[in-house]
């Protein structure tokens, strides 16, 4: 379960997020469809933040540190997101795998962090420091059908 | 601050934002050897140029304040080796990384051992051992290739390649035969099977760095924003392009760690009076193949010939930590000197401030990883550019017997490429307009051969600045 932990980490991104209704037409394309079709606008309120820390480790520095990305606003939306379950994957086309067909196009709308910092506590305080701010804008499309499969390896 | 946000920015992509922790035998045994794998289909992204409504910008503030410094990544363009001008953006761009027996690794716990031999608290010795996370590119098991014809020759060097079956010697050559370059039969000994040879093995490397992945081409455009253009427009602020062409990885991967000292007694806790902190906190080895035909760098906005920089036949690999010789990285409690008052015993307040370290390596362990790095040539500007020709001479093109099948006259040669490279263009022209009588290629020199690179030690400590 621990190994997964990363996945429910991406789930636990998405709470925070606000998931925006679909209107007739695009919910239209939703049904009727092998698997899933997922189009989604993900809006990120004043006040979103993400704290990470990692206390397993030993440290000489007793302190415990966090790493925050604070401030997180702005909106990332995806057309046409596509999630199916395969069994013709593989050499001999007899595997199954968890196919992701990406995106024709993700759109992030000032998506931005008011900056990435280390420091004692989960929110930011005047002995955090500084590391970077990031900001994303514009249209990143994927023209050639992207198809990403995930599978089990032993 | 500025340029260790960058690194830490880099540092950060490959972890996993997930608490590790060392699992005992009976966990161990029920999770190494498992893991994700993943395949990437028709991989293409694209995105219009800087200013127009469809294009894409990545900030990234490297100041906090008022008027930030801003580095922005845009025009951002991955797409299968080759694809045209006029195609991009279509649908028939995409190139594979990773196939299902050879797939981007993810999610596989292993269990990573020292071979450095430790002395511990209660008097016992032993080899400690981690709980790693480890993350493996397609192609991660293919080793670098020697792309020095003169080494790879030397290693070749056998009785059969010296001596002749009547037991004579011949020449046996790890570079162009003497007179090779000058009009007039060469003796050119076993030179061209030789080269023959180093060409099969390389063949060999790219054909199963083939069935893992595509070459890629990527095009990115930096602008960077600072108090000196701020206000100007977005052309003034523009610092670069960006295009790698036919590059992909091989021998990449990754293992995560928490690393501690298990009760280990320190040879040392300090050098030159600084603590080591590398002993502890969250470890990481990581080692990158890189194979790209050509790396352009050209700050011209038009894309003038003339202001590009360019490296061909770029073959990198490096190493950064191993188990024995962990990247950590860590916070610390880190007094600065004041600015501009170096070297007073100026010193502020202590601050958390983050630390990226690479200890020095264990006496037993003898021998750090290495990192190799080759550049075939060099290319500054034009080609074509009169600065750039260095002089013409006409290029002699030999048979495998060393006699001359061709003079191609006043060929112009370059600044910092290397003459086999010349020779070789020559003999491409050459093949191209006699197909049925193709004349052998030489093994190309590098212009540049980085060897041995290893970390002995290193610390990154961030600052305000």
């Amino acid at each position: 379960m621990k190994k997964y932990s990363f996945l429910m980490l991406f789930y636990a991104l998405s709470a925070h997020s606000e998931m925006a209704l679909l209107d007739d037409e695009a919910l239209s394309d939703q049904t009727g469809q092998t698997g899933i079709t997922l189009s989604a606008r993900a809006e990120f309120g004043t006040g979103t933040r993400i704290s990470y820390n990692n206390t397993d480790a030993s440290y000489v520095d007793p302190t415990e540190y966090w790493l925050v990305v604070d401030e997180l606003t702005g909106a990332i939306e995806i057309k046409g997101l596509k999630l199916d379950l395969i069994n013709d994957f593989g050499p001999t086309q007899n595997k199954s795998a968890l196919q992701w067909t990406m995106p024709e196009e993700v759109i992030f709308d000032e998506l931005k962090t008011e900056g990435i910092y280390v420091g004692p506590g989960r929110t930011v305080g005047a002995s955090h420091q500084f590391i970077m701010g990031i900001e994303m804008d514009g249209e990143l499309s994927m023209p050639a059908q992207t198809k990403i499969n995930i599978f089990p390896v032993n | 601050m500025n340029q260790y946000g960058i690194l830490f920015f880099l540092f950060s992509f490959p972890i996993p934002v997930m608490s590790m922790q060392s699992l005992d035998d009976s966990q161990m045994s029920e999770v190494t050897g498992e893991g994700i794998g993943a395949t990437f289909d028709n991989v293409a992204i694209y995105s219009g140029n800087y200013g127009m409504p469809d294009d894409f910008k990545l900030k990234l503030q490297l100041t906090e304040g008022v008027d930030p410094d801003y580095l922005i990544f845009s025009e951002l363009r991955f797409n299968r080796s080759g694809v045209t001008k006029d195609q991009l953006g279509g649908p028939d761009t995409g190139g594979f990384f990773g196939t299902y027996e050879n797939p981007l690794f993810l999610g596989d716990l292993r269990e990573i051992t020292e071979s450095h031999l430790a002395t511990f608290t209660d008097g016992s010795t032993g080899y400690k051992s981690f709980t790693a996370l480890y993350t493996g590119f397609p192609a991660a098991d293919l080793n670098q290739n020697e792309r020095s014809f003169f080494r790879f020759a030397e290693g070749q060097r056998t009785y059969a390649n010296t001596f002749n079956a009547d037991g004579n010697a011949f020449s046996s050559h790890r570079d162009a035969p003497q007179g090779f370059f000058n009009n007039g039969s060469v003796n050119v000994g076993n030179y061209f099977t030789l080269a023959d040879t180093h060409a099969a093995e390389q063949a060999l490397f790219e054909a199963e760095l083939d069935l893992a992945t595509s070459k890629f081409d990527l095009h990115m455009r930096v602008d960077s924003v600072n108090d000196s253009n701020r206000l100007l427009s977005p052309d003034e602020q523009f610092l670069s392009y960006v295009d790698l062409k036919g590059v992909r990885l091989y021998g990449t991967e990754t293992h995560i760690w928490a690393h501690d000292n298990q009760n280990e007694t320190p040879v040392t806790s300090y050098i030159n009076g600084e603590p080591i902190h590398a002993t502890k906190g969250l470890a990481m080895a990581m080692t990158t193949g890189l194979r790209a035909d050509e790396i352009i760098l050209n700050t011209n906005l038009n894309n003038a010939a003339a202001s590009a920089l360019s490296l061909k036949g770029v073959d990198m690999y490096l190493p950064l930590g191993t188990v024995d010789q962990p990247l950590t990285i860590s916070t610390v409690q880190f007094q600065q000197e004041a600015r501009y008052t170096w070297g007073q015993n100026n010193f502020e307040p202590a601050k958390t401030q983050m630390r990226i370290e690479v200890a020095q390596l264990p006496q037993d362990v003898g021998q750090a990883a290495q990192g190799n790095i080759f550049i075939q040539s060099l290319g500054f500007g034009d080609e074509n550019d009169e600065e750039i020709i260095t002089g013409y001479e006409d290029i002699y093109l030999r048979e495998r017997s060393g006699a001359v099948a061709y003079i191609a006259p006043g060929v112009a040669h370059r600044a910092f490429v290397p003459k086999t490279v010349i020779y070789n263009e020559q003999v491409d022209i050459f093949n191209q307009n006699n197909p049925d009588n193709p004349l052998p290629y030489i093994p190309n020199q590098n212009v540049i051969e980085i060897r041995g690179l290893e970390i002995q030690r290193m610390v990154i400590t961030t600052q305000d600045l």
